[in-house]
């Protein structure tokens, strides 16, 4: 199993955090979800980190939602 | 308190939003911003010279933007330019940064004060350059504005865009934000902030 194998089963929770840390050799959680979002993954059931309410309210005032156009 | 109002803008000061979203094939993301987008010359000559831009995604993007892209005139863009006429081959390392720091210095000095610029970067070292330190600047990376237009039902597709621009690096691209806040001048977002309350 490759590294990218385990963490996408870990994200899709096919295996627990026991198993993913004795896989990656590490024995603190805080190591594991380091890893786990240092490649871009997210631990099963966490959601990612949400944006400033101050982003989210500026771009609701300047952005709009668009259909995208059909490609040639 | 009386509501002032603000312009706001979007200025990109470096290739890597532009080409990040061309390689995955959505620049059409940019039509999502009813605010104008500012780039400086050199960072145009960046995006869509022949090495960064093969295919002219880029070049036909910026076509059909229209006046939706305002290209910042600078005069390190113009010198870069006069070289290239002349038939020298200039270096263009670091200009774009530096034709950058030339525009944030004439918004520095001469800027409207309801002005609020929204700059989304992508290469980290424009945080220590004088864009960020411009008044109610607010900073913003692609990851974080791909996460905010998707939290805001923007765009349906956000954690698969972050997906398909991580599949293309060699490290995942981290959110980053610094939100623009300011005591003196509030911006219009943040005054019906408080009201909602």
């Amino acid at each position: 199993m490759t590294l990218a194998e385990m963490l996408d089963k870990l994200e899709r929770g096919r295996i627990g955090h026991g198993e993913a840390m004795r896989w990656l050799g590490v024995d603190s959680y805080n190591e594991l979800v380091e890893i786990v979002h240092y490649n871009g993954r997210q631990m099963p059931g966490h959601r990612p980190m949400s944006v400033a309410p101050e982003t989210r309210s500026l771009l609701r005032q300047i952005t709009r939602p668009v259909s995208r156009a059909p490609k040639p | 308190m009386a509501r002032r109002t603000v312009d706001v803008a979007v200025i990109i000061p470096d290739a890597s939003p532009v080409l990040t979203l061309a390689r995955i094939g959505r620049l059409d993301l940019f039509d999502t911003f009813t605010a104008p987008i500012h780039i400086v010359d050199q960072v145009r000559y960046e995006i869509t010279k022949e090495a960064n831009d093969p295919r002219g995604e880029v070049n036909a993007w910026l076509q059909r933007m229209g006046n939706r892209v305002i290209i910042e005139e600078t005069f390190v863009g113009l010198g870069f330019q006069t070289k290239v006429e002349r038939g020298e081959t200039p270096r263009s390392a670091n200009l774009g940064e530096i034709a950058v720091d030339e525009y944030a210095t004439r918004l520095a000095l001469h800027g409207s004060p309801s002005f609020v610029p929204l700059v989304l970067f992508e290469d980290p070292d424009v945080l220590e350059t004088r864009i960020a330190r411009l008044p109610r600047v607010h900073l913003l990376n692609t990851a974080a504005w791909i996460r905010a237009l998707a939290d805001e039902e923007i765009i349906p597709d956000g954690p698969t865009l972050i997906e398909a621009i991580n599949a293309q690096r060699n490290s995942p691209l981290k959110p980053l934000e610094r939100p623009g806040r300011t005591a003196r001048v509030r911006s219009r977002w943040l005054s019906k902030r408080r009201r909602q309350k």
